[in-house]
């Protein structure tokens, strides 16, 4: 708490400073340093999900250009975060690379931080850095590189979700065609909400009791982070991608291999049964059950493209994944599963007859199975220029409006086994954007449904500009849909974000 | 907010840095089209490799918006690349907006948003008339021109000291407007003032252009003012720099390279 009075006072502090813009300029060089620092709050709309406390964030970018030579990017995170309901106190306030769970309330991290080399047609990136392909929105099936930050569910700008990687690129581009080499040398994890933070998944939750034919069996849950895998040359990330400019038109194909960055989970665990001395019921069955993120090395092969068409963007994406694994829904099954009441009443017997305890293995149905799986999408957005917004109202009120619709499309080969996902699942996303009053306000509203299940979420967003450096920031975050899905999981965490932003 | 700049600078696709020495014609017998025609070439003149820093201020007191934003122009093999970079107010700073434009065809654009971290395709025919929420249309600036237009040269005068000529323009069946009344620099052939009036006659926006400064050889207007008389808006556009023949790097023109400008 103390570190959290620390953190909003120095925001408070940085709010009302003089904005400073530290820059440099030579005849074509530059060096910049600038930045934006945050202060907010989630107000939650259902008092029986975990609360959040207030969060802060100062951001600061470094830009310096050799015009021509060479160009380095830095970014810095530092602040609290309010969402982290059990700190962590290890390495403590440095976000690591390898970690899922970085339940750390203070935090410091280098975001990006990378160099560009230009010779000539071929253009050199090393370091941490963040490599965004694909044409969709939100979610592109042939963007792999980055892991994301999933700690606010998809509540955060994309490039906010987006964790920087150490990779070294390589692009080269002549005339139309553009071709980019990655290699990203060690592993990165996504990073994800821990057990008691605001926006771990309730589906992930291990219940505390399960009935069983012997009665309800209580079970200890543990949330271990994930085994990195060793720094090999085996264990790296590859990618390539092949792009060109054609009549309009630009279009890539992308080959990545390298891990999977969705976040996939592991479930295992014992059954421990000890003696009662009761005739009736001789052992007392107890349950511990381990659930860690598990990793897999995926390839992908993917293909996109976008072209202007009358007034529209059109934008398209589909990518083949082969080695991906994908949840299985085991909570409503595990109780009754005829393997595992057969081991614990055997273990049972076993303890009834020797009066020792034993603590045995349990054949838990898998929680994840690989599957073959294509993903595709195709989206249009649209900007309303004068023109059109005169001929569908009569004047320019619509004028600088921005619509996009998009369909997401999952497909599941061999759907055998009760998966989370039905063989074909659908995303529909939607956002409307505008602003107001001279660019004062800016406002905008994103809807994702999905119609297999029914769950959708909206997300609209006002920005205010109370000055020009100075905003205030409204955000509502609303869940509907079924308690087993992705999205309906969240249907209690509805809330209403308040805060403020000054750049400088 | 970049949303916004989306819409807005997005048309920005051939926003050309200003205009040209000609040879004073005050003895040449032109006609209204030949006078616009000269003035809309004395404006593209230096645009094929040129950068510019320029200050737009839309409103006027404490609730102007006020914008910094740096234009460079090449011309690369047979297209017109424009590269616009937003460099302040600093919450959209960094956005980008690539134009290659060639004769005959649809232009293509890319923009860069620093808030998304990915360059995208824009659609050229979708971006607005206007620059960057301004009342300040392309044509203002010299960006693009209206052709069909049936110009009639009025006669010569003086307006404000400079010799002039005076040129009523006589809109297309498709424009909204109504006719429009130049005053052209005799000398230079940059304009000097446009008025615009609606379809009854009545004035309804004054562009000024003014401190025409000699910019390698090249006669270049630092300031254009706009009036828009029926919402009472003023604009103001203002060059900080600008300098032509920079021997711009083609490379710098392409969407890879839209990221981390400014």
């Amino acid at each position: 708490m103390q570190a959290s009075r620390l953190a909003t006072l120095a925001v408070m502090l940085l709010m009302t400073a003089t904005p400073v813009r530290a820059q440099l300029e030579r005849e074509r060089d530059h060096v910049s340093l600038a930045g934006a620092v945050s202060g907010w709050h989630a107000f939650r709309l259902h008092s029986d999900t975990p609360s959040e406390r207030p969060s802060s964030l100062l951001d600061l970018r470094l830009d310096a250009e050799r015009s021509g030579v060479a160009h380095l990017f830095a970014r810095v995170r530092t602040g609290y975060d309010g969402k982290i309901g059990d700190p962590d106190e290890r390495n403590r306030p440095f976000l690591t690379l390898d970690e899922v769970y970085q339940d750390k309330d203070l935090f410091l991290e280098v975001d990006e931080a990378f160099v560009d080399v230009f010779l000539g047609d071929v253009q050199l990136r090393v370091g941490k850095q963040k490599i965004s392909w694909g044409q969709l929105d939100e979610i592109q099936p042939t963007d792999n590189l980055n892991p994301e930050d999933l700690t606010e569910f998809y509540f955060r700008p994309e490039l906010e979700r987006k964790i920087g990687i150490p990779a070294a690129t390589l692009t080269w581009y002549r005339g139309p065609w553009t071709v980019e080499g990655v290699w990203a040398p060690f592993y990165t994890a996504y990073r994800f909400p821990h057990r008691h933070d605001r926006w771990f998944p309730p589906i992930l939750v291990v219940p505390s009791r399960v009935d069983t034919p012997f009665g309800s069996l209580p079970i200890r849950s543990r949330y271990p982070d994930v085994d990195p895998p060793p720094r090999t040359l085996a264990s790296s990330d590859v990618a390539l991608r092949v792009r060109r400019f054609l009549a309009g038109a630009e279009l890539s194909a992308s080959v990545f291999h390298g891990w999977d960055k969705s976040p996939s989970f592991l479930a295992t665990g014992t059954a421990t049964l000890v003696p009662t001395g009761d005739p009736m019921r001789p052992a007392a069955p107890s349950s511990d059950i381990t659930v860690r993120p598990s990793l897999h090395r995926i390839t992908v092969l993917g293909a996109d493209l976008a072209v202007p068409i009358w007034l529209l963007a059109l934008r398209a994406e589909a990518a083949w994944v082969h080695g991906r694994f994908f949840p299985v829904a085991i909570q409503n099954r595990v109780g009754n599963d005829p393997r595992l009441v057969a081991a614990v009443r055997a273990a049972a017997e076993r303890v009834a007859a020797s009066g020792q305890p034993e603590t045995i293995a349990l054949p838990i149905l898998p929680t994840e199975l690989e599957r073959e799986s294509v993903q595709y999408g195709v989206g249009i957005d649209l900007s309303v220029n004068e023109p059109l917004s005169r001929a569908l109202t009569g004047g320019e009120r619509l004028a600088g409006t921005f619509i996009l619709l998009q369909l997401l499309d999952t497909v599941i080969f061999r759907h055998d086994q009760p998966f989370i996902s039905e063989m074909i699942e659908h995303v529909v996303g939607f956002t409307i954007r505008r602003s107001f009053r001279d660019e004062r306000v800016l406002a905008q509203v994103k809807v994702g449904y999905n119609p297999n299940h029914g769950d959708v979420y909206v997300w609209p967003e006002v920005t205010y500009r109370i000055t020009p450096t100075l905003h205030a920031l409204f955000e509502a975050r609303v869940i509907a849909g079924n308690r087993s899905q992705q999205i309906g999981e969240y249907r209690d965490h509805d809330e209403i974000v308040v805060g403020l932003r000054r750049f400088f | 907010m970049k949303a916004q700049v989306h819409g807005r600078w997005a048309r920005l696709t051939a926003f050309v840095i200003v205009l040209g020495a000609t040879a004073p014609a005050a003895a040449l017998q032109l006609s209204g089209g030949e006078i616009i025609g000269r003035m809309e070439q004395a404006r593209d003149e230096g645009g094929a490799d040129a950068s510019s820093v320029l200050r737009l201020e839309i409103g006027s007191g404490d609730d102007a918006l006020v914008r910094t934003v740096a234009i460079y122009r090449r011309r690369c093999g047979g297209e017109m690349r424009s590269l616009v970079v937003l460099r302040d107010p600093p919450d959209v700073s960094g956005t980008a907006v690539l134009t290659a434009a060639r004769a005959g065809g649809r232009p293509d654009m890319w923009m860069y948003l620093p808030e998304l971290g990915r360059v995208r395709q824009l659609n050229a025919f979708a971006q607005s008339e206007r620059f960057m929420g301004s009342d300040l249309t392309y044509e203002d600036l010299g960006v693009m021109t209206i052709a069909g237009r049936d110009h009639r040269f009025l006669g010569e005068a003086e307006l404000e000291g400079e010799p002039v000529y005076k040129v009523v323009s006589r809109p297309t069946p498709r424009e909204e407007t109504g006719r429009l009344l130049t005053w052209v620099n005799r000398a230079t052939f940059l304009p000097v003032r446009i008025d615009t009036f609606d379809r009854v006659g009545a004035m309804v926006r004054t562009a000024r252009f003014a401190d025409v400064r000699d910019v390698r050889g090249i006669p270049t207007p630092f300031s254009i003012d706009l009036d828009n008389l029926e919402s009472g808006r003023r604009t103001r556009l203002t060059l900080l720099e600008v300098d032509y023949f920079r021997d711009l790097d083609c490379n710098l023109f392409r969407e890879e390279r839209l990221a981390h400008l400014r």
